[in-house]
This record gives C-alpha cells, sequence and structure tokens, in this order.
C-alpha cells in the first residue's frame, strides 16, 4: 500500500538532488591562475565597432586600441600614435604611428591600415560626422595626415573614442559581429555572446606580454549580483559596485577598490526665460544658495557623488578648484535674496508669494538614474526651507529632453557626459550658448550671455590647450555668476577587484576596463 | 445581520480568515494611527538602521520608516489589488454575459477579441503594455486588466449558455418577462456566486502579478511606498540592509496566504461544504 | 474532416497573431515619443544631434502613417522578417533565436522540477486524505501560492548561492548548475498549484468503482496506481501542462531578470528599457505563435489519448 508513491517519491527526490549535486560540481571554484574572470555590464549584441555604441565593449574587453588614450585627467596620450602636429591653417593633423604596434594577426600597423581603418568608421557609420569631417586622409609609411573641412582643436581626444579604434580591414573572412575585429589589443576573441565572452592572450601583442591566458568576461546585469560574484569567487574584478556595497569589499586583504571621479555632471537646468519665476536672478541665486549639496553627495549618496559647483567636474582639467561659487549654501543669503525680489510670505503657509502668485516652481526628472530622484527630492526639501514651493514632475527620459527643448520646466534634471572626446566645448555650448530661433535646440532655458557667446566663438577656433583651458574657464565662472545652472555633483565609477589580481584601475573614461596592466598578483 | 451571524458560527475558517483579511485592511487604512513616522519622510542622518525597537522594521537609504513604509504599502497593494480584481471580474463578466446572452456577431466579436488576448501569456502581455505606456500603478492595472478579462468573459459566457438551457428560463420568456428583467432576475443571481468565488480566489495572484510588475519597475513609482517597488529597492542593499527586502516580501505574502484562504474559505461557503477536491 | 478542423485552427490563429501585432502595434507607436531618439541611445542618457535622429526617422520610415508602416511590417512579418533590432544591431528573428534556448532550456527544467516535487506530493496526499500528512502539504501549497517568486529567488540566490556557496550566483550561461537556481524557483511556485491537481485528480479516480474492484480483486496497490489510476488521472493535468508551458516560455520574465537568465522574457524587459519596439514586437508575436502551437498539440494529443481511454470506460 505504501510502496506506490515510496518509489515515485524516491525517484523525484534523487532527481533533484542530482541536480542540485550538478550544480555543486561546477560552482563557485576558483579559476586556474591563468585565467581573469571580469564581471561587467554589457550592452552590446555584437563587436563590429561602428555599431551603435559597440565600439565601447570591444575597447572594454581589451580587444581594440585607438591612436590616442586618455589619462587620469582627460589629456590625450600617445597610444598606437607616437606624436602628433597640426599645420599653421589648423586643418591638417599629421599623425606618426608608432613603428612596433602590431595586429593580432601579425600584420604590421602601418599608416595606410589606420587610414583604411578611419576611412571604414566614417562609411559605415553615421555618428563619425559627429566627431567631425574630413577633406582626405593620406598615408605615408609611418605618417598619417587627416585633412578636415573645418577647423578641430580637439582631434587627438576625438580619435581617442572608442569608434576609431584601429582594426586591421585587409581581413575580409571575419564575422566582426560574433568574432570581433583583428585589432591591437592584449586580448583576442575565442567565442562572444552578449551575456559571455571568452578571450584569450594575443599572441602577437605588441606592447609587452600579456599577463593571462585566457580572460572570462560574464556580463552581470544587476549590480549586486556583480558584488556577489566577486565575492563568491566567480570573478576576479568587477565594474561599478552599487554604491551602498562598496563597504562589503573594504577588507585590504582580500579587495583593492580603485574609484574615481566619472565625466558625468548631474545638474538642474534653470529657466530663466521672462514668465518664469527664475528669470530674476536674485531666485535663482536664492534656490541655489537654499540648497546644501555636500550633505546630498556625502551623506544621502554616501559620498559616491563629489559636491557640485562648477559645470565641468573635476575628473577634467578645467579649472575645479581655482573657481568660485558666489551661491554656496548659505540659507540666511537665499532668505535675504527673496526678500529683496520682492518674495514674501503674506499667508503664513511657508510659501512666499508675491503680486497674489504663490512662489511654485516645477522640477523635471527621470528615474533611470537612482541619484536623479533622490536629488530632486532634496532640492524640494530644502527649498520648502526657504519658502519655495517645488513641485516635481517624473517622466520618460525621452519625453524629458523633449521638454527641455521646448523650455517646458522650472527646473530639468540632467546627468550629462561631459566631455566624450576629453574636452567640454560640446557640453558647454548645448546647454548654454544662445539659442537664436532652434539654432542652438538643447538650450531651451532662454538663458543668453553675450560675453558668453564670445568666449564661445572664440572657443571654437582656438588651438593652444592651455588658452582652450583658461576660455572654458571663464566660461564656467560666467555660468556661476549668472546662476545658471544648479549643478547637484558628479558621480564616481569603481573598480572592484580581488587580491588575486593587481592593476585593475578605473580611468575617468569609461572604456578603459580590461588593460594588459591587469595582472595576477605577486609578478 | 441576523443571516451574517449563524452564518460566521456555521463557517469558522471563513469567519477567521474574513477577520484577518478585515484586520489587514484596517492596518493599511489605520496606518497613520500605528505609527508615528510618514512613509516618505527622510531623516538622511539615520540611513540604513537595522530593526529596532525605535525602528521595528529599521530604516532605508533616505532614513525612512520601514515599518511605516510597509504599513502605508498596504494601502497601495491592497487597494491596486482590490481594484484590479473589481475591474477585471466587472469587465469581463459584462462582456461575457453580454456575449454570451446576446450571442451572434456581439458574442462572436467579443470572443474573437478574448481570443486575442488570451492567446498569448498574461504576464508578457502586461509587461509590454506597462513598459511601453509607463510605469505607474494606474498603467499596471490597465495591462493586467487585459490581461486578465478574458477569463472572465469566458466563463460567464459559458455559464449563461448553460443557464440559458434550463426550462425555467424559456418559461419566464413565454410569460412575458422583458430579456433585462429575466437578465438580472433568472440568469445573474444563478452565475455569480461561482464568478465571485473565482475572483475572491484570485485575489492572491493578481496581487503578487501586480507586485512583479512593480519589481520590474512598471508600477508604482518611488519615492511612493508599495510593496513590489520595496523589494526592488531593498534588492539593492540585499547584503547590507537586508530587512529593506525581507519585510516587504513578508508583508506580500502574508497578505496573499489571508487572502488565499480567504478565498478558498468563501468558495466553502457559497457552494456548500461538500468534500471539495478541485481548486 | 479533421483537416478542416486543423486548417480552421490555423486560420485562426492566423487572424489572432494579426489582432495581437495590431494591439502591440498601436501600444508602441502611440505609447513612445521621439522614438528615432529613444532608439540611438537607448537606455544610456547622451546626447543625440538632430542629424543622426533624421537619419534613422527615414531608415526606419517613421515618418510615415501609422498604417503603412503596420502594413509594411506584417507584409515582411509574413514572409518570416519581424524587423530589425535596433538595440542587438541583429535581424529580429536573430536575437529572438539567441534567447531561445535558455527560455526553453529553463521551462523545461523547472516542468521536471515541478512534476518531481508536485506529482509525489499529490499522490501522497490523496492517499492520506485528510491525515496529518495531507494537512502538511495541503499547507505547503498554501505556501507555495503565496511566494512572490521573485523574492523567493533572491532569497534562494542569498542563502544557497552567497552564503552556502552551493551553486553559482551568475547564470548568465546556461549550465546545468546555472540552472538549477532559477528552475527551482518557478518550479516551487508552480508545484503548489500542480500538487493540489493532482492530488484532486487522484482522489477523484481512487473513488472510481474500478478502484474498489481493482482491489477486491487483489492486485497490487502500485499497480492500480500506475495502471488505472493515474494515466486517467493525469489526462487532465495535459491541459494545465500546456498553459504552464505557454506561460513560462514568456512569463518567467521576473525571474528570468533575478537571475540574469538570458532568455526571451528578460530580453522583452531589455527591449521595453531600450524602446526597441521591433524586437519587443518581434517578442510578443514569436511567442503567441508558439503559445498557439503548444496548445494545439496538447488538444491534439488530448484527442489522440481521450479515446483509447474512454473506450476503458475509466472516465465518467
Amino acid at each position: 500500500m505504501k510502496r506506490p508513491y515510496a518509489l515515485l517519491l524516491s525517484a523525484a527526490l534523487l532527481g533533484t538532488a542530482a541536480m542540485g549535486l550538478a550544480g555543486c560540481g561546477g560552482s563557485a571554484s576558483q579559476a586556474p591562475a591563468d585565467t581573469l574572470r571580469v564581471g561587467v555590464t554589457n550592452f552590446a549584441d555584437s563587436l563590429e565597432p561602428t555599431d551603435n555604441y559597440f565600439a565601447w565593449v570591444v575597447m572594454r574587453y581589451g580587444i581594440g586600441e585607438c591612436l590616442t588614450k586618455f589619462d587620469d585627467m582627460m589629456r590625450p596620450q600617445p597610444w598606437i600614435a607616437e606624436s602628433w602636429t597640426v599645420s599653421d591653417d589648423k586643418l591638417t593633423w599629421t599623425f606618426k604611428i608608432k613603428d612596433n604596434v602590431v595586429f593580432s594577426n601579425g600584420n604590421k600597423v602601418t599608416a595606410e591600415a589606420v587610414k583604411s581603418s578611419i576611412e571604414r568608421v566614417f562609411e559605415k557609420s553615421d555618428r563619425a560626422k559627429t566627431f567631425f569631417d574630413y577633406d582626405a586622409i593620406t598615408a605615408d609609411g609611418q605618417t598619417l595626415t587627416i585633412r578636415t573641412k573645418t577647423p578641430v582643436p580637439t582631434m587627438p581626444g576625438m580619435l581617442a573614442d572608442p569608434l576609431f579604434l584601429i582594426i586591421d580591414t585587409s581581413v575580409t573572412d571575419r564575422d566582426y559581429r560574433t568574432e570581433g575585429p583583428i585589432a591591437t589589443g592584449p586580448y583576442v576573441v575565442k567565442s562572444f555572446q552578449k551575456s559571455n565572452c571568452v578571450l584569450e592572450a594575443n599572441p602577437n601583442y605588441w606592447d609587452g606580454d600579456v599577463p593571462f591566458k585566457h580572460l572570462e568576461v560574464p556580463s552581470i546585469d544587476d549590480p549586486n549580483t556583480r558584488a556577489m560574484s566577486l565575492q563568491s569567487g566567480e570573478t576576479d574584478v568587477i565594474v561599478n559596485v552599487a554604491s551602498g556595497d562598496l563597504p562589503l569589499f573594504e577588507d585590504k586583504e582580500k579587495y583593492d577598490i580603485s574609484e574615481m571621479a566619472s565625466l558625468r555632471s548631474a545638474l538642474a537646468r534653470l529657466n530663466v526665460a521672462p514668465g518664469h519665476p527664475m528669470h530674476d536672478k536674485r531666485v535663482r541665486d536664492a534656490l541655489i544658495s537654499a540648497c546644501d549639496r555636500k550633505t546630498y553627495c556625502d551623506v544621502i549618496l554616501k559620498g559616491t557623488f563629489i559636491p557640485g559647483g562648477p559645470a565641468v567636474p573635476p575628473s577634467l582639467d578645467y579649472g575645479f578648484d581655482q573657481l568660485s561659487d558666489p551661491n554656496a549654501y548659505n540659507v540666511d543669503r537665499a532668505n535675504k535674496l527673496l526678500d529683496e525680489a520682492g518674495w514674501k510670505d503674506t499667508d503664513g503657509d511657508g510659501i512666499r508669494e508675491k503680486d497674489g502668485q504663490k512662489l511654485t516652481m516645477n522640477f523635471v526628472y527621470y528615474s533611470s538614474r537612482a541619484e536623479l530622484p533622490i536629488f530632486a527630492e532634496a532640492t524640494q526639501a530644502d527649498a520648502k526651507k526657504v519658502g519655495i514651493d517645488i513641485q516635481l514632475q517624473s517622466v520618460d527620459y525621452n519625453v524629458l529632453d523633449g521638454m527641455a527643448k521646448e523650455g517646458d520646466y522650472d527646473l530639468i534634471i540632467s546627468n550629462i557626459l561631459t566631455a566624450n572626446t576629453g574636452d567640454p566645448e560640446v557640453y558647454l555650448n548645448w546647454y548654454w550658448k544662445t539659442n537664436v530661433n532652434g539654432s542652438n535646440p538643447q538650450n531651451g532655458s532662454g538663458y543668453s550671455n553675450p560675453q558668453y557667446d564670445a568666449l564661445s566663438d572664440a572657443l571654437a577656433v582656438e588651438f593652444d590647450p592651455a588658452k582652450r583651458r583658461e576660455i572654458m574657464i571663464q566660461m564656467q565662472q560666467i555660468l556661476l555668476d549668472d546662476g545658471a545652472v544648479l549643478v547637484f555633483g558628479y558621480p564616481k565609477t569603481n573598480m572592484v577587484s580581488s587580491t588575486r589580481v593587481t592593476g585593475a584601475r578605473i580611468l575617468p573614461a569609461d572604456y578603459y576596463w580590461i588593460t594588459k596592466d591587469i595582472r595576477p598578483a605577486g609578478q | 445581520m441576523k443571516t451574517l451571524l449563524p452564518l460566521l458560527k456555521a463557517h469558522k475558517d471563513f469567519a477567521l480568515f474574513s477577520f484577518l483579511a478585515l484586520l489587514l485592511l484596517a492596518a493599511a487604512l489605520f496606518a497613520p494611527l500605528l505609527t508615528s513616522y510618514g512613509p516618505t519622510e527622510a531623516d538622511m542622518k539615520n540611513a540604513f538602521l537595522a530593526p529596532s525597537a525605535e525602528h521595528l522594521f529599521g530604516t532605508d537609504k533616505l532614513g525612512r520608516d520601514c515599518f511605516s513604509r510597509v504599513l502605508y504599502g498596504a494601502r497601495a497593494s491592497l487597494a491596486s489589488a482590490l481594484l484590479l480584481v473589481f475591474l477585471v471580474f466587472s469587465v469581463g463578466t459584462a462582456l461575457g454575459v453580454l456575449s454570451g446572452y446576446l450571442g451572434g456577431r456581439t458574442d462572436a466579436a467579443i470572443m474573437r477579441c478574448a481570443d486575442i488576448f488570451i492567446s498569448f501569456p498574461g504576464v508578457l502581455l502586461a509587461i509590454a503594455i506597462a513598459g511601453v505606456i509607463g510605469g505607474s500603478m494606474v498603467n499596471a492595472i490597465i495591462a493586467l486588466t487585459c490581461a486578465t478579462w478574458p477569463k472572465y468573459a469566458r466563463l460567464s459566457r459559458s455559464l449563461v449558455l448553460k443557464v440559458k438551457q434550463h426550462e425555467y428560463i424559456a418559461a419566464a420568456f413565454v410569460s412575458g418577462g422583458t430579456p433585462l428583467y429575466i437578465l438580472w432576475r433568472h440568469i445573474l443571481p444563478n452565475i455569480l456566486p461561482l464568478l465571485v468565488v473565482t475572483a475572491a480566489a484570485d485575489i492572491g495572484a493578481l496581487m503578487l502579478e501586480l507586485a512583479g510588475l512593480s519589481f520590474l519597475g512598471f508600477g508604482t513609482q518611488p519615492p511612493a511606498p508599495e510593496w513590489g517597488a520595496m523589494i526592488s529597492e531593498g534588492r539593492q542593499h540585499i547584503q547590507t540592509a537586508p530587512w529593506l527586502m525581507i519585510f516587504p516580501g513578508l508583508a506580500i505574502f502574508l497578505s496573499v496566504v489571508i487572502f488565499n484562504l480567504w478565498g478558498d474559505a468563501l468558495r466553502d461557503v457559497l457552494e456548500g461544504e461538500d468534500d471539495r477536491t478541485s481548486p | 474532416m479533421r483537416l478542416r478542423t486543423l486548417g480552421l485552427y490555423l486560420l485562426q490563429a492566423a487572424a489572432t497573431l494579426v489582432g495581437i501585432s495590431f494591439i502591440m502595434f498601436a501600444i508602441t507607436m502611440l505609447g513612445t515619443q521621439d522614438l528615432a531618439r529613444q532608439l540611438i541611445t537607448g537606455a544610456e542618457d547622451t546626447i543625440v544631434s538632430q542629424a543622426e535622429i533624421d537619419a534613422v526617422t527615414r531608415e526606419l520610415g517613421l515618418d510615415e502613417p501609422f498604417f503603412v508602416q503596420f502594413g509594411h511590417w506584417l507584409l515582411s512579418a509574413a514572409q518570416g522578417d519581424l524587423g530589425f533590432s535596433y538595440m542587438a544591431r541583429k535581424p529580429v528573428v536573430d536575437k529572438i533565436l539567441e534567447c531561445l534556448p535558455a527560455t526553453v532550456t529553463l521551462a523545461a527544467a523547472s516542468l521536471v522540477l515541478m512534476t518531481a516535487i508536485s506529482l509525489p506530493l499529490g499522490i501522497l496526499a490523496a492517499y492520506h486524505k485528510n491525515r496529518w500528512l495531507d494537512y502538511a502539504i495541503r499547507g505547503a501549497t498554501f505556501f507555495g501560492i503565496s511566494i512572490p517568486g521573485f523574492w523567493m529567488g533572491l532569497m534562494l540566490l542569498w542563502s544557497l548561492g552567497l552564503k552556502l556557496h552551493l551553486f553559482p550566483i551568475v547564470s548568465s550561461t546556461v549550465r546545468w548548475d546555472t540552472l538549477f537556481l532559477p528552475a527551482l524557483t518557478l518550479a516551487i511556485s508552480m508545484s503548489a498549484k500542480y500538487t493540489r491537481q493532482v492530488r484532486s485528480a487522484v482522489l477523484e479516480e481512487l473513488g472510481q468503482d474500478y478502484v474498489v474492484g481493482a482491489r477486491a480483486r487483489g492486485m497490487s496497490e502500485l499497480h492500480i496506481l500506475t495502471r488505472d489510476v493515474l494515466p486517467n488521472a493525469l489526462l487532465p493535468l495535459i491541459t494545465l501542462y500546456g498553459l504552464s508551458i505557454g506561460s513560462l516560455l514568456g512569463g518567467a520574465a521576473v525571474v528570468e531578470i533575478v537571475f540574469g537568465w538570458q532568455g526571451l522574457g528578460n530580453l522583452a524587459v531589455k527591449a521595453i528599457e531600450y524602446r526597441d519596439i521591433r524586437l519587443l514586437q518581434g517578442i510578443v508575436v514569436w511567442i503567441a505563435g508558439m503559445y498557439m502551437i503548444v496548445n494545439l498539440i496538447v488538444d491534439l494529443l488530448y484527442g489522440v489519448l481521450d479515446p483509447r481511454l474512454a473506450k476503458k470506460g475509466a472516465r465518467p
């Protein structure tokens, strides 16, 4: 009577146990010493570098390299190129290619190969033209010249963008999407899937020995799972641990944390067009002064943000320390300014009024980045303390972008990459250069300062890095003095590694992840 | 009241689970009396406090009291689940009754429509709809209503067809009853009990689906407290502050258990206490 | 006659698919603003130039009227081309086929696990009707049916994966060991329902005259169970299986997300985040198609199995 189900039950239990055991077999074991495992997030479905932003992944995985590389202050340094100069008419750039660089198939990297690689990018990617447009590229031995249609002061930085990583275009019998291009990086693809990429050491690597024979790059989308994978020993290095999880890796015996301010700024653009309360400079000065940005970044966000001030983050060498913010946190000043501007709380509800109008402003934000709602809520709380009523409005990012252009806001949040090419010129123009009948659609705030525009025009034709820096510092000071923007802070990025390996270091540019510098510990 | 008391006495299970369900609703309703903290009241200096006498369920990243968030979250979670069940029930039943009663083209149109909506996994449809029209609790409810109404439409239609065959309906027609009268007087009373039982049994399951959508970010948006969204937020601190996901999870679990048991008990009451074996 | 029914079914299925496509198309087109921009940036909030936006708008024909766009899509879909995924930079069909094995494997594994859990438990409960074991099992099913799947998944990941090191944390590749936790999570949620079904079906059969007769003839209980009771009791479960397979193929999204399992549900959520509407449409239509095929197979299977059993006179 009891046998039938006892039989079935034991069969089921056995089956479950077998699956469980199979599970135990392969898990959580340490990888062999010649294997590196890096937990990342990967958005790329293919390794074709001219598609979308997929070139980023080709570079992050240590497959491809560019002519130039950004250092820790985002200054372009030699990589495949040895040196560069620009002609007197500022239209012709000459790059000298290092003599010892070879592709992973052993082919030498000549100027001709570089030319053909760059031309391929322009042929295949719509995005290339947003960097620069060339008239002609010529190659002679190891000398490459690029002649542009208009002056491009930041050419060396442009060519550091992963989009322009150098590949061997003479190889045609290869599916770049699944096998990756033939390039010059320390690792070559063995198999690629979006969720997991397996690579091997490039046998012909030009820049020293490659420290690991095998490289595995699983994509772990969830940051907490990523953190767990390092703890459980399934990965050796992970990129971007969630802020709250960093304390888990404080044990210096077991983990190294590399942390750095990124190139992003989290800020609120302020609408200064007539009809908006902040058309009055005193109101916006008051609002900025009322926001305790240091607490937002240090306390609420646990130091994962650097408190804001100037428009350009401190990861870039554009005068962060020498700029002065007249609207530093000062509640008394805020109250005084609002009083002067005629906003008084007459009905005792805590919100100021003028001419029967309440001092109410709307703040448009999106939530796909966790810190943005926090900044919005914190601003709302602080503004209330000085009698400003802020209404929060959460929208989808693509809706927000439209509202920003229309000027359909009082404050609008932004988390923006300030200098994709190492130079914040584009960013500074985009948000604050005068918009005349749609000439500069991103500036929907009505902000216009002739002095700022003049500096911007001068910048467009200035090639001397020192002078460019000087101009952009002045532009930032104008923004600060005008109270044109409320910069909340600059996010930090991080990379955490097990002490099994050394040299895992994050840089401000978000695409130097796996490099030849990540080595087994003790070597 | 006169009929209710004996009924509750005769069905102790039902009485008990009704009481528990009411308790749950009361906790949600009277949340302000049960906790001194506001659910969105941030105290940044006291973030990530572990559960203590002061903060029963600990505090979250903004120093908000997790206990009061769970309590207030009950409002969003319970209200939206009940609203969802009500919507699904009324839309589905209305269409199903129409379909079964009128027959012909109306029937064909409604049923083809139901076929479309039922021909693929409801959760996926809900995700697609809520995801595209944007995350909010209202949209999540709309999405799940779209995905679930055909079940009730089909059920009520088949029940109406069954009832229509009975002789007393024909008799009612012969004796000159208007269609509306017959529908109201003879058909609805016959089919409602089973539909109500189905709806009651679905409260728990739908609550879980709503929580799932919120977890994916297609439901209630922060900072409003809602259990699914709280788990999603708490998940980011699963190692450093596990209480942030444990308590909302337990809250969902408890409410779903209570409503499931209540649904079962209600079925026993409405269908008589024969030895029920099928669910 | 049979063929005609089948043909009719397929015709109806095709009409339903068109209906679904239309609904999806309408929702996505009406629900998304500035689609081209969104396609370019995806989940990243970067600056995009108008030139890029215009190029994509032209390329995808986003400036054409709604019905023209739908017509184009339908025409190529009929030829097996579900469009091009902007997110993946490859044909939608390719991307779906890439994620399909993971989803099918997970569905199969969780069905196996679920059966391994619910069949014995259901039978046990039936044989011990209204005794403590029955109550215990039925109580357990209440737990199973009431736990949010994603919450349990996280708990399993945390306890079995991180704390006990029994299973890998990262499930981005399909392997035996990575499969276990997601499959278990799904199986536990489902087995609650199935255990009850098995219990009630077995109970019903046990009450039949032929069982009483067989026992009277002194046949072994194992024989009765495996030869008579189970085949009859499990037949209605086939339909339920069909529904479960259907929902597993598309509805496991939440669990897939929790474990980072690279299946279709996960892909659908990614497609939404990226606003890759072509991909999303493709996935929905694809899953609907699979769902119908599974249900058709179940119907046919039922038709094949049922008469044979009916002849034995076992079914009421």
